[in-house]
């Protein structure tokens, strides 16, 4: 089983989500599995924005009441 | 037309395969960001940091340089001193802000006013504080380049600026050397 890290990113405004995603990152290994909830609007958006460029895989990404959570697989 | 022995042929065609190689490595886009920090306005040092963050959480190198206004944006508080500086440069460094939190608003400024409001209005909507940002954009590795001539023309010393030891104080050339190679080249 890969590891698993949840991000509780609600309240936060871009960029922050984003930064607590790279930061997180940073301490992972290759195919950890990051969960983000986040209710800025711009998230969704900006969390496929960034599986693209940092070529992570976006497993999954579902509503939670006012929240979006994205399943990230690291690269 | 083939001249010379097989290795000698093989040798000229791995010569030719790894300038090629070099070539195309030249001329790869790279992952660099280059931002011209210029303005010296609290909301244009938040739009570039905004970015500059971003880029960073998006695996890029950033490249910030700061020249003209910008430069007191890397000023420390309560650091500023007048030894050996001009009046007129004293003067400056006591009307220039200390730092990005202390930079005037591009527009409705009314004396500070309109600042506070906009301030408290992003706390309330969960916006990032500016030395916030500042501090954040410094931990996730952005190289920072201080424009010489600037900080000369304020006078500016080591000991009145943020990481004073570790800045890149450089030139034009430096810059366009880095902004050349960059994918991206904002202007703020």
């Amino acid at each position: 089983m890969p590891e698993r890290i949840e991000l509780n990113c609600r309240g936060m405004k871009c960029p922050r989500p984003i930064i607590e995603i790279a930061k997180a990152a940073r301490r992972s290994s290759s195919g950890t599995e990051l969960l983000v909830a986040s209710d800025d609007l711009a998230f969704e958006s900006d969390v496929k924005a960034w599986c693209e460029t940092t070529k992570a895989t976006l497993v999954a990404l579902e509503r939670d009441g006012a929240a979006v959570v994205a399943t990230i697989r690291l690269a | 037309m083939e001249t010379g022995t097989l290795e000698q042929r093989l040798q000229a065609l791995e010569g030719e395969v790894a300038s090629l190689r070099k070539e195309l490595a030249d001329k790869t886009p790279s992952n660099m960001v280059s931002l011209i920090c210029f303005s010296g306005d609290w909301d244009r040092l938040f739009a570039g940091l905004t970015i500059a963050s971003g880029a960073l959480a998006m695996g890029q190198e950033v490249h910030l340089f700061f020249t003209f206004w910008a430069v007191s944006a890397l000023r420390l508080k309560g650091k500023s001193c007048s030894d050996g500086k001009e009046l007129s440069q004293s003067m400056l460094g006591s009307m220039l802000p200390e730092g990005p939190a202390g930079a005037r608003l591009s527009k409705m400024h009314f004396m500070g006013l309109g600042k506070m409001m906009m301030r408290r209005l992003m706390k309330k909507n969960g916006i990032e504080d500016i030395d916030a940002l500042m501090k954040e954009v410094r931990e996730l590795g952005a190289h920072f380049h201080l424009c010489e001539t600037s900080s000369g023309l304020f006078g500016l010393k080591v000991e009145e600026l943020e990481d004073g030891d570790s800045l890149d104080r450089c030139g034009v050339a430096t810059f366009l050397g880095l902004a050349l190679k960059s994918r991206l080249v904002l202007f703020i």
